[in-house]
C-alpha cells in the first residue's frame, strides 16, 4: 500500500478525494472513503469541489497543449523562398571573393569556401524544416550526395556564378562542373 | 403528512421534523435544483466519472425528492440531498459494473479523445481562474498536475518518467492541489 501524506493528516479531505476521483485508492481505501462519503457533508463538497477542480485543470491544460508552437510556415513557398535566400547569400559571398586583388579567375579555394558556407546554410535550413511531420523536406534532402557530404547542387551553381563565370577562359566555361568538390581544409 | 409553502429564499425554512415525511412542490424542488445541481452534478461525476451516469443519477436524485419527500432535519438537509444523490450513484456504479465498459479509464482521462470534460459540471469563469492559477504555479508542481490530470500518468508512472522518489511526486501534487483549491473553493 502506498504511504501517503494522508496518513499523516487523515482530514485532508481533498487528497482523499483527488485520490478517489483519479483511481490512485485500492479498493478497501475506496470502500472506506465511500462511506465517507454517505457520513460526511463535508467529505460530499470536497469530492466536488475537487471534481470541478480536475476538469476545470484538464481543459485549460488540453487548451493549453492543443494550440500549436509557433513556427514558420511550411509551404512550399516559404521553401522556395528560403532558397532564394541561400543564392542570394551565395552570390553576394561568391561577389566578394571574386573582388580583391584584380584577379579576375576564380579561385578554386575561394569557391570550395563558400561550398561549406553554403552547406552550412542548408544544413542549418535542413535541421529546421525538417522539424516538420509531412515526410521530411525533399529538397533539402536531395542536395546530399551519396556519400553524404553535403554538396552544392549544379543548378545553384550555375546560377549564381552566371556573371562570375562570364569573364572566365573559354576553357573553363566547357563542362561547367556539376559538383564542385569540396577540399578538405 | 404536511404541506409547506415554500420559495427559495425561504430555503433555511425547512420543516424539523425528522419522523414525517415532508412532500415538496414544484417551486421548492426547482429552488433546490438551482441551489444545488452544479454541486451535486460535480459529486455525482467524482463518483460516477462518467458524465453520462452523472446526469442519470441527477435526475434520480430530484426525482426521488419529489416523489417520496424527505425527512431531513432544517440543518442537513443540503446532508441529505447528497446522501440520496450517493445512493443513487452506488446503485448505478454497481449495475455498471457488471458491463466491460467501467473497465475503461474514465471518460475526461482518454488521452486521446478530443472531446472536452462535463463543462457544465465547471463554469468558465472557474476554469478561467484555474487556468490563472496554473500558470502561477512553480514549474516543478505544474509538470506534476500536467501529468497527471493532462497525460492520465498514474503517480508511480510519474515517478519513474522523473526520476523522483513516490513521496516526493505525492507530495508536490498535494501542494499544487492544496493551491489550486484553496483559491478555487474561495472563488468558486
Amino acid at each position: 500500500m502506498i504511504q501517503t501524506p494522508e496518513q499523516s493528516d487523515p482530514h485532508d479531505l481533498e487528497w482523499r478525494a483527488f485520490r478517489y476521483v483519479s483511481e490512485e485508492m485500492s479498493a478497501e481505501e475506496r470502500e472506506a472513503f465511500e462511506a465517507l462519503l454517505a457520513e460526511s457533508l463535508d467529505a460530499c463538497e470536497a469530492l466536488a469541489r475537487v471534481t470541478q477542480l480536475t476538469l476545470a485543470s484538464r481543459t485549460v491544460l488540453a487548451d493549453q497543449n492543443s494550440r500549436p508552437a509557433p513556427r514558420s510556415s511550411r509551404t512550399p513557398a516559404r521553401r522556395w523562398s528560403a532558397v532564394v535566400v541561400a543564392v542570394a547569400s551565395l552570390a553576394v559571398l561568391l561577389a566578394l571573393l571574386w573582388l580583391p586583388a584584380g584577379d579576375d579567375r576564380p579561385n578554386p579555394g575561394n569557391l570550395s569556401q563558400a561550398a561549406t558556407v553554403l552547406s552550412h546554410w542548408n544544413d542549418a535550413e535542413s535541421v529546421e524544416l525538417n522539424d516538420e511531420s509531412d515526410g521530411g523536406d525533399e529538397f533539402v534532402v536531395s542536395e546530399f550526395g551519396e556519400s553524404g557530404v553535403p554538396q552544392i547542387p549544379d543548378w545553384m551553381v550555375a546560377a549564381v556564378s552566371i556573371e562570375a563565370l562570364s569573364e572566365e577562359e573559354p576553357r573553363r566555361r566547357e563542362g561547367v562542373p556539376a559538383v564542385p568538390e569540396l577540399q578538405d581544409n | 403528512m404536511h404541506r409547506f409553502p415554500w420559495n427559495a429564499q425561504r430555503l433555511e425554512s425547512l420543516p424539523v421534523s425528522s419522523e414525517e415525511i415532508h412532500r415538496l412542490d414544484a417551486g421548492t424542488i426547482a429552488a433546490l435544483y438551482v441551489e444545488f445541481s452544479d454541486e451535486l452534478r460535480a459529486f455525482l461525476l467524482g463518483v460516477l466519472r462518467d458524465s453520462d451516469r452523472a446526469a442519470e443519477a441527477l435526475q434520480a436524485t430530484f426525482v426521488k425528492v419529489a416523489e417520496a419527500g424527505h425527512t431531513a432535519r432544517k440543518d442537513s438537509f443540503k446532508g441529505w440531498l447528497f446522501k440520496v444523490a450517493l445512493n443513487e450513484a452506488l446503485g448505478i456504479k454497481r449495475r455498471s459494473q457488471r458491463d466491460a465498459r467501467l473497465a475503461e479509464r474514465p471518460v475526461w482521462q482518454r488521452a486521446n479523445d478530443h472531446e472536452r470534460p462535463d463543462e457544465t459540471a465547471v463554469r468558465r469563469e472557474s476554469i478561467e481562474q484555474v487556468r490563472q492559477r496554473l500558470n502561477e504555479l512553480p514549474e516543478e508542481l505544474r509538470q506534476i498536475v500536467e501529468l497527471r490530470i493532462f497525460s492520465d500518468l498514474t503517480f508511480a508512472q510519474i515517478a519513474d518518467e522523473l526520476k523522483l522518489p513516490l513521496g516526493t511526486v505525492l507530495t508536490r501534487m498535494r501542494t499544487a492541489l492544496k493551491r489550486l483549491a484553496a483559491r478555487f473553493s474561495d472563488e468558486s
